[in-house]
């Protein structure tokens, strides 16, 4: 990090017209309310998530239990859900997040329980109203639910589990039909949508939830088709991630010219070649620790970082061969990576700028 | 204005109140963080991938069956190797980072040498015997290369030789025991560690290592607590008991007064009060029929009322503890 003052920052940003002079207020007064606040880290938020929807499970299974709601009613549990997403919704935008951290603290976390609680009734109420072969009813409740109250209920966390549960559902239903095109489709789209949503800079913090729903998605995707036998299960997701990944390289870059350089064009002939050579989750790790690192995210570098050995793993448990095959492509590869690294020193590409 | 500390954290907060944009967001991260060393980090990626996916190779190697090739052939590989990765972390230095990835994977195959001697020459040795020698032979190793990553692969080492030795071999009451024992030795590590780091050992200051320690730590405190609440009233479990709380109790002062880590406070925290609602619940299990409407709306309301106090303790916390920082 570099020593640079927060008013040079400033300066610079007004320079590059990216912030007015009259914003100037705004950000002091913030830096002020939120000077010594430090956020939580995620892994604790989502503990703490993970304790709301525990206690969402409770009331549920106490308004079954005290007959108050009939769970095996559907019209009971649609009107029940309504209430309660309406509710939800009324109590975060009535107190809203100002005031000190205690009323925050209750009023987000008991807006969250109460919306946890509304959208399980109303999906599950659904799929008991429109009883489907498929479960689609699950997906469709899921879906209108999550749209009608993602621009209402500004909660990230709850948006992002929102989105993510459509996403999931969505692939394990079509998994289940084995339309293996429309699989494929699906995680295209959640490529594009990722990749346009986290790497276009105007893109609006409400709209982050979707981006790293959509990783959780295709994950989950990646996971499950890698652990597949045989080659075609996932050659096409390889095709469109080997593509991502170039394109990713080329934009990282800044463009088609900038690209065309001896290692930029080697590191994309290896992308090409992984898309024959390797499985969806070494590809989608690699490709989300390239975006993590150029996006000084974090979260998302750290996640492409765990799911490189859990593709390794995956991969090579299921490979068709002996485990001398096995092991001498492992080394192969090994030994072709630190190739790889040793003419990046020679290079002195490594060298600190 | 002029004193505030800028970081990603500050630059985050102000766009996720959508106070600046998120191309403003980016412009001033790189600001802060200019240096895009795409190619010392490709080069640490290429590196850290690279060897493990060799180290694996070879463990697959190992994992296959060696009829045809003979004991002495398997052992002089293995040895070559050890020694070849000896030399070149020498001739690199264990001031760099090669160097010291060179030794992890010498110490690494240690272990395959010892897993290879066991099956050529079936000495009928518990598992664990393997892990301990392992760990034995790799310590001085693991000391001088003064590396996080050796220590961290010595430390999962040392665990599996405690749980394999609990499991196999040890009587009732070691087996009992295990999670205590556990806990007993990673908090040892832990305390030489912060111990280390404040005596100079700067190597050993990364907050992974801390983490990863705590959260193990806690794991092992949790299990103790749950068994003891619903388990048996034997010896092992209120010894267990007690090791949870004294845990608890010493990572929350400790770590709220002395070192300030919020993440361990709150990780404590967190499981303390999952542990105190165990015991409620078990309390509540001997007066109130679980399928009752009391029973249900009482955990509900319990989860959401220790939720919403743990957040907002922690909050307070974050920012006192911060606050004191500066």
């Amino acid at each position: 990090m570099t020593n640079i003052t927060f008013e040079k920052i400033l300066d610079k940003l007004i320079k590059a017209k990216l912030i007015k002079k009259s914003n100037l207020p705004e950000i002091e007064n913030h830096i002020e309310s939120q000077y010594g606040e430090q956020h939580l880290s995620p892994l604790v938020q989502t503990l703490l998530g993970i304790g709301v929807l525990v206690a969402a499970l409770c009331f549920m299974a106490f308004f079954h239990v005290s007959e108050i709601i009939d769970i095996k009613s559907a019209s009971h549990l649609l009107t029940g859900g309504v209430i309660f997403v309406v509710l939800a919704i009324i109590v975060l935008r009535a107190t809203g997040k100002k005031g000190g951290i205690i009323k925050q603290s209750i009023v987000t976390k008991i807006a969250f329980c109460l919306m946890a609680l509304g959208k399980i009734m109303f999906v599950v109420g659904w799929e008991l109203y429109f009883p489907s072969n498929f479960g689609w009813s699950i997906i469709v409740g899921a879906l209108i639910v999550t749209i009608s109250t993602y621009p209402l209920f500004n909660i990230n966390f709850e948006r992002l589990l929102s989105v993510a549960f459509v996403l999931i559902t969505l692939f394990f239903k079509v998994v289940d039909m084995k339309a293996a095109l429309i699989v494929n489709a699906l995680f295209l789209i959640e490529a594009l949508v990722f990749g346009c949503l986290f790497l276009y800079t105007k893109t609006k913090n409400e709209y982050m939830p979707i981006t790293y729903a959509t990783v959780s998605a295709m994950i989950v995707q990646a996971v499950y088709s890698s652990a597949q036998l045989g080659v075609t299960h996932h050659l096409y997701l390889n095709v469109i991630l080997a593509a991502s990944l170039v394109a990713l390289i080329i934009y990282l870059a800044g463009g088609i010219k900038k690209a065309l350089n001896e290692p930029l064009i080697l590191a994309s002939l290896c992308a090409v070649g992984l898309a024959f050579l390797s499985v969806p989750v070494v590809l989608l790790s690699i490709c989300l620790m390239l975006v993590g690192y150029a996006k000084h995210n974090n979260p998302i570098l750290i996640v492409g970082t765990a799911l490189m050995p859990i593709g390794l793993l995956v991969f090579y448990y299921n490979l068709q061969t002996t485990l001398l095959d096995k092991s001498v492509i492992l080394i192969g590869s090994g030994v072709l990576l630190l190739i790889g690294r040793a003419y990046i020193s020679f290079r002195k590409l490594d060298v600190e700028v | 204005m002029a004193n505030t500390n800028i970081n990603r954290r500050v630059i985050d907060s102000l766009f996720s109140h959508n106070i600046i944009s998120n191309e403003a967001k980016d412009f001033a991260l790189t600001l802060l963080y200019p240096k895009h060393n795409w190619g010392l980090w490709v080069s640490r990626m290429l590196l850290w991938i690279g060897i493990s996916l060799i180290l694996s190779g070879i463990i697959y190697f190992c994992a296959f069956n060696w009829a045809i090739i003979t004991p002495l052939m398997k052992f002089t590989s293995i040895q070559l190797a050890i020694f070849t990765l000896i030399g070149l972390s020498y001739f690199y230095g264990l001031e760099k980072v090669i160097g010291k990835v060179f030794l992890l994977t010498a110490s690494v195959l240690v272990g395959v040498f010892i897993a290879v001697f066991g099956q050529v020459y079936q000495s009928g040795a518990d598992a664990y015997t393997l892990f301990l020698t392992w760990a034995l032979l790799i310590l001085p190793w693991v000391v001088i290369s003064e590396f996080a990553a050796s220590w961290i692969v010595w430390m999962v080492i040392a665990n599996l030789a405690i749980i394999l030795y609990s499991v196999q071999v040890g009587s009732y009451i070691v087996r009992d025991m295990m999670y205590s024992n556990l806990i007993i030795f990673n908090s040892l590590f832990l305390v030489i560690k912060e111990y280390a780091v404040l005596h100079g050992a700067s190597w050993l200051s990364s907050r992974g290592i801390r983490k990863a320690l705590v959260i193990a730590i806690i794991i092992f405190a949790f299990i103790t607590a749950i068994n003891f609440i619903f388990g048996g009233f034997y010896l092992a479990d209120f010894v267990g008991a007690g090791l949870s709380l004294l845990v608890h109790v010493m990572f929350y002062f400790v770590y709220r007064y002395k070192l300030r880590d919020i993440f361990v406070v709150s990780i404590t925290t967190i499981s303390a009060l999952i542990i105190l609602e165990a015991f409620i619940i078990k309390v509540m299990d001997e007066f109130i029929n679980y399928k009752s409407w009391t029973y249900t709306f009482s955990i509900g309301f319990m989860t959401l009322g220790l939720t919403i106090f743990a957040t907002a303790k922690l909050r307070m916390l974050a920012k006192k503890m911060e606050n004191k920082n500066d």
